[in-house]
């Protein structure tokens, strides 16, 4: 009998020690940026462990591992199996937050919208509350709903007056037509300048005129065959100018809208608190 | 005391077993997601640890390799001893059919007939039993001299073609390693870089070249990378003092980031 009980406390002992080392060693690749490695060692230890709320936690970090890798479906394929082995509703906060930014990554913006708003509503925490009204914000204003995204700012608890002043400016600012662009784009260089790119414009401009030149006087002295040859590099270069008119327009529009978005999210991250032990899972918010 | 030694050695024994033996779940879901190298690489870790249940996770080496498309001569060496084996009827079947995948693509016909044969006669499976027919009634119409002296087989393969659908002949059609393959580059791209890069060394600032911004915008765009490559000649960054997302290269070279997907976020794909 005592020999048994010994058998059962060593295998056991060892049993707790392996798991704790691949937990462990989940930590340490998530910690030095193996993001995919680490979400594999922590669906390693949450297939091998018999307890509900260890699964929970490893496969929330896995959810987590994987976001940082940009992997919003396998986190959110993660985040379910998370939520359906937290029978107690441990981690609502953390389901939600991570739901969200998987949905977000896969520009399910709709879902995304629905999970910040419900960590917005359910969370005591001024932090995630922070969290999801910036990052439900963003979003309303990256689908141009200005009002929905100030009264995601307003709801906020922290002070959110250089968000809504970014806001603000964007809203009395105005995109570049890509359309006009192109038109622009018809006088090489043209459609550069209506975007403010000027030396771009220039060298477009001074390319178009140098083949045009060529073109012309090929055709003068009848020398057909470098005439064709000049013809094909400027319908390139001239094609070229009419596209970059209305490219620019658009760099010009994404970069207006990522300065005000960058203003609004600012440094905004989280990461998995550094001093839980095995295998609890709680999210610190960072601005 | 003196039976410590005894239930050190239990104790790592049931250690080795449950502590570091790679997981079939895991590696089934690795699969799944498409995550070959890595699902590979939980095979091994488990035909290293664990020594039963070999052939599943064999076999699933093996396909994983086969989806990945790389070495097919190794896959086969992979599903051989499964077959051999023949520890579970289903496993062998399946790991049958996948082996006269490989003899057909290695231009084996009459090996791969017989593998399809004996995953189509062993399967219990209705899938597998329908694409193993399915291959064979392929693999036929692709040689006709096959077909001598197996009217019984065929008159098999005929009694479930009422339940072949559409997509199952895409899937059973004869494996193509190179339609998975990244395309190669045009001939322009091929030219500039056998003939042209050479002799005038690497100017380009940008990262992706700019020879690969074109190879990667005419796959994607087709004959509007005509003007993108253009666009980027004008928006040269030296002259431009448009110096953005500096990238250092293994050379030193300091490169400006200028993926395409800054320029065709806007665009429709091909």
């Amino acid at each position: 009998m005592n020999k048994f009980l010994l058998i059962s406390l060593f295998t056991a002992a060892l049993t707790v020690s392996a798991s704790e080392s691949t937990f462990h060693l989940a930590k340490e690749l998530l910690d030095e940026g193996s993001y995919t490695l680490s979400a594999i060692e922590f669906r390693r230890f949450a297939m091998e462990s018999e307890q509900r709320a260890d699964q929970a936690g490893a496969y929330l970090f896995s959810s987590y591992a994987y976001l940082q890798n940009q992997d919003g479906r396998s986190s959110a394929e993660m985040n379910d199996r998370a939520e359906q082995a937290d029978r107690d509703s441990v981690y609502i906060n953390e389901h939600s937050l991570l739901s969200a930014e998987s949905a977000r990554i896969q520009n399910d913006t709709a879902s995304a919208l629905y999970f910040y708003d419900a960590l917005a509503a359910d969370s005591e925490s001024a932090d995630f509350q922070t969290f999801a009204r910036r990052r439900s914000a963003a979003i309303h204003l990256s689908n141009l709903d200005f009002k929905a995204a100030r009264s995601a700012l307003e709801l906020s608890p922290s002070d959110e007056t250089l968000a809504l002043e970014a806001l603000e400016t964007y809203m009395n600012g105005s995109d570049k037509s890509p359309k006009i662009g192109g038109l622009w784009g018809l006088i090489p260089g043209a459609g550069y300048w209506y975007s403010g790119e000027i030396a771009n414009g220039f060298r477009s401009l001074i390319l178009n005129s140098l083949f045009i030149y060529g073109m012309a006087h090929t055709a003068e002295e009848d020398q057909w065959g470098a005439f064709s040859i000049i013809t094909f590099f400027e319908i390139t270069w001239y094609s070229g100018s009419i596209y970059g008119g209305i490219d620019s327009a658009q760099r010009y529009n994404q970069e207006r809208l990522h300065t005000a978005l960058d203003a609004i999210e600012g440094d905004l991250s989280y990461q998995p608190k550094p001093d839980m032990v095995v295998p609890v899972f709680k999210l610190k918010i960072h601005f | 005391m003196k039976n410590i030694p005894a239930i050190l050695l239990a104790g790592m024994f049931f250690f080795s077993m449950h502590g570091w033996a790679g997981n079939l779940d895991l590696a089934t879901d690795l699969f799944e997601q498409g995550e070959w190298e890595l699902c590979r690489r939980e095979c091994r870790r488990a035909l290293i640890s664990e020594p039963r249940s070999t052939e599943r996770f064999q076999l699933l080496e093996a396909m994983a390799l086969i989806c990945s498309g790389k070495n097919p001569t190794h896959a086969i060496q992979l599903l051989s001893p499964v077959i051999e084996a023949n520890v579970d009827q289903e496993v062998t079947a399946i790991a049958s059919y996948e082996l006269g995948r490989l003899q057909w693509q290695l231009n084996a016909p009459e090996d791969a007939l017989n593998s399809f044969e004996y995953a189509f006669a062993s399967t219990t499976n209705k899938t597998l039993f329908l694409h193993a027919s399915c291959s064979m009634f392929q693999l036929l119409k692709e040689h006709k001299t096959l077909e001598k002296g197996r009217e019984a087989l065929i008159s098999q393969i005929q009694t479930s073609r009422s339940e072949w659908y559409g997509p199952l002949f895409s899937a059973t059609a004869k494996p193509d390693p190179e339609k998975n393959q990244p395309q190669a580059p045009n001939w322009i791209v091929r030219f500039y870089r056998s003939q042209i890069s050479p002799a005038i060394g690497s100017r380009c600032v940008l990262e992706p070249s700019c020879s690969e911004y074109f190879h990667q915008a005419y796959c994607k765009h087709g004959l509007k990378a005509a003007p993108m490559i253009a666009d980027r000649f004008f928006r040269e960054p030296e002259l431009s003092n448009e110096k953005k997302d500096p990238v250092a290269m293994p050379s030193g070279q300091i490169r400006y980031r200028d993926p395409l997907e800054n320029h065709d976020f806007w665009m429709k794909k091909k």
